[in-house]
């Protein structure tokens, strides 16, 4: 166990989404674990349901979330904290993430995950509710680190000590994407292996890759096509902290086959035989 | 100085500008967003980028709002 909670190294797993269904059903593929958008399956019965119930009995599950809006300034919706955790008691998840972002202020959803500005107010505002979040679960909330396009000339800290102190001070687990890593960073001109040795290794408990999209100015974070090298170079360089480490690949736009997408998620099982973990001696899936 | 809006005012700005119909330009001269944070001082609040000016970097997630609201409703 490579984490502080103990939560286990689940191994490699994909997303599991609609266009999916039916092959994951009828072919059972030997996927480790899948990630389950939880949205995708609160407020809503019949056949969703119906398949992600017989996904729980055959796999292991962990949700994740686009729309808790941990970081807005209005009030926690109670509600859907609610349903999220009858969700995750539902389908046995091992742990229950969402993003360090904010969705929308006054009531309304952007259905976007909006940037936060790292200051001192932002983070004594986000450490509050995480906690609140956690003790509302039963469970540490995880965090994902979001890819952003702004920068605020407000920050004083960057993001990867924002996240660190955060994770400290919260108490929370940390989901690192490191294609979001380094979406961030070409898009702000840091380094992108500051931020991953700066992360504290013990608190992260998933990892994402994905594919991204270069505009040349800037990139996308677009969840299409396969991930890079350098992206891969930044997760050996992860792995190398953390030990094992649940890994999952993320593939949103243009989803292909059930196929090509496990494959992706495999090639990280050839990045972890390369760089052994140091934490922990050895990979164990 | 407009860079020290405070978090619930610096959400309110950006979702302004974020959800305003039209080119960029129009949703930071709109009222709402205007009164938080005058279009002329938007460099003060974002940051330009070595290619993107702090305007074109809002663009980004104006842009895609949009899609955004689509793909819920879909």
């Amino acid at each position: 166990m490579a984490n502080r909670w103990g939560l286990p190294d689940l191994g490699l797993g994909v997303g599991l989404r609609t266009v999916h269904f039916g092959h994951i059903l009828s072919k059972r593929p030997p996927v480790e674990w899948f990630e389950v958008l939880s949205e995708n399956f609160m407020q809503t019965g019949g056949r969703p349901l119906w398949v992600l119930d017989q996904v729980v009995e055959r796999y292991p599950v962990a949700l994740h979330g686009v729309s808790m809006s941990i970081g807005s300034t209005d009030p926690l919706d109670l509600d859907y904290l609610d349903e999220l955790k009858k969700l995750a008691a539902r389908t046995r998840a091992h742990w229950v993430s969402d993003h360090l972002c904010w969705t929308g202020v006054v009531g309304r959803n952007t259905h976007d995950l909006l940037p936060m500005p790292y200051t001192e107010e932002a983070l004594r505002h986000t450490t509050a509710r995480v906690r609140q979040v956690s003790e509302m679960l039963e469970r540490p909330l995880v965090l994902e680190n979001p890819s952003s396009y702004v920068e605020f000339a407000a920050s004083s800290m960057t993001e990867w000590e924002f996240l660190a102190r955060l994770a400290e001070e919260a108490d929370c687990g940390l989901l690192l994407d490191v294609n979001n890593v380094y979406v961030s960073s070409f898009n702000h001109g840091f380094d992108p292996r500051e931020y991953i040795d700066a992360i504290p290794a013990d608190r992260v408990v998933q990892y994402h890759l994905a594919g991204h999209t270069n505009k040349g100015t800037h990139i996308l974070d677009t969840h299409s096509d396969h991930a890079i090298d350098e992206v891969w170079e930044l997760y050996r360089r992860a792995w190398k902290r953390t030990g094992p480490v649940a890994t999952l690949y993320e593939w949103d736009e243009d989803i292909p086959e059930f196929e090509v997408l496990h494959a992706e998620a495999r090639k990280a099982r050839a990045a972890r035989e390369q760089e052994p973990a140091l934490r922990t001696g050895t990979d164990g899936v | 100085m407009a860079s020290e809006l405070g978090l619930e005012r610096l959400q309110r700005w950006m979702q302004s500008v974020v959800v305003h119909p039209g080119p960029i330009e129009q949703a930071l001269g709109s009222p709402e967003a205007d009164a938080l944070v005058p279009a002329p001082r938007v460099s003060e609040v974002i940051l330009p980028s070595k290619t993107l000016s702090s305007a074109e970097r809002v663009e980004i997630y104006h842009g895609m709002y949009p899609l955004r609201m689509e793909e819920a409703l879909g």
